[in-house]
């Protein structure tokens, strides 16, 4: 098995262009809600952005059970062992905060002191986590939920940057079939 | 001999009702087409209008256009009614922060003054009670009668801080207009 099962390259790179827009729209609405000019459109993509985050979770809970069943390819016997150790780091690293953004999103909006209902593309509610909207703490847990949030925003831009370069650098420079196990119409 | 002398006061109450007579305790009672009339709110979300409307109420209204001093109006406003046709506004409106159901689910709008300002226009003093909480209001409209139709507009600005409308989540209106323009259409038929 060289390349990943077609499954695994669709969920892939739907939760890549997820994650991308997600990451801009994440780091541009948070200083354009303050900003009168902005707010009414801030407002509509930070709709937006809980919708495409949550449909990351669901996407990413999908590609972690579908992988139980689908190993990963083996990575090329050339690579040296620290480079495979990096790269199945920077994967696991990848699925952690693919979890944990959109839950820390999550207990966000659950107990945000809007009270505003998430709303999936404005079709169905979300439901909220009522036992964090009720808690007594709930404006400490937002604080607390917002910070591991943001954080992880920058955790994933390095993680993307890695991720992204030992890819190019597979292809580019290496000249094997990495990125082609994701990309299968670059094999070589 | 009793018998006989309430029939006749009863008859006579009858007949001046039905002909028209006002009694000091009916200004003149009006009954509401629902289809006709509307309480509608506005206001703004982040810079952008919103719109919505009370689908459930009902008023008792008690009013002759020559004796506005008698008038007797109430208005009861059914607070989960309303709708605005986006769904996280109708949402959030039910919830503690804004309009509070589980707490108050009705409105209540009682008159207490209304006052004849020009030929159409009147002024309604009154109370408006939400969220437990009672606050005077001034209503101004304008009155228009054909034949049995009256037909009342009427516009008022109200404050939702002095309800404490959302005062928890947003007190200065940093998200959402302190200030609410109120909108009444009333079309009634004498009864």
């Amino acid at each position: 098995m060289s390349r990943y099962s077609t499954v695994a390259v669709i969920l892939h790179w739907l939760i890549a262009l997820a994650v991308i827009a997600l990451l801009i729209a994440g780091f541009w609405m948070g200083d354009a809600i303050r900003n009168p000019e902005t707010q009414a459109l801030a407002f509509e993509v930070f709709q937006l952005h809980k919708s495409l985050g949550l449909t990351v979770l669901v996407l990413t809970v999908v590609r972690l059970l579908w992988r139980l069943g689908h190993p990963a390819p083996a990575l090329p016997d050339a690579m040296p062992g620290w480079q495979k150790t990096a790269a199945h780091a920077t994967a696991w690293a990848f699925y952690v905060i693919l979890l944990v953004m959109p839950l820390s999103g999550w207990v966000i909006v659950s107990t945000s002191p809007f009270g505003l209902p998430t709303m999936w593309f404005g079709l169905f509610e979300w439901p909220h986590i009522t036992q964090l909207t009720n808690a007594a703490s709930a404006l400490q847990i937002n604080g607390a939920a917002e910070e591991v949030h943001e954080l992880l925003a920058f955790g994933a831009v390095g993680l993307l940057f890695l991720h992204v370069g030992g890819a190019l650098k597979h292809h580019f420079i290496d000249r094997d079939d990495v990125l082609a196990r994701m990309l299968p119409w670059l094999s070589r | 001999m009793r018998n006989r002398s309430v029939f006749l006061s009863v008859t006579s109450l009858l007949l001046a009702s039905s002909m028209g007579f006002a009694t000091a305790a009916d200004a003149r009672p009006w009954a509401v087409d629902a289809k006709q009339s509307s309480i509608s709110f506005s206001g703004q979300h982040v810079g952008k209008t919103f719109k919505g409307s009370f689908t459930i109420w009902q008023a008792n209204i008690d009013f002759d256009p020559a004796r506005p001093e008698a008038a007797k109006v109430a208005v009861s406003i059914d607070l989960a009614s309303a709708k605005t046709g986006d769904a996280m506004y109708d949402k959030t409106l039910p919830s503690a922060d804004w309009f509070d159901i589980a707490k108050a689910r009705q409105a209540k709008f009682v008159a207490t003054k209304i006052t004849k300002t020009g030929s159409n226009d009147y002024v309604a003093d009154g109370q408006l009670t939400l969220r437990g909480k009672s606050v005077p209001v001034k209503l101004p409209f304008t009155l228009d009668i054909a034949g049995n139709t009256a037909t009342m507009t009427g516009r008022m600005t109200v404050k939702r801080t002095a309800w404490g409308i959302g005062s928890g989540s947003d007190a200065k209106g940093d998200w959402v207009s302190l200030d609410i323009p109120v909108q009444v259409k009333v079309v009634a038929t004498a009864k």
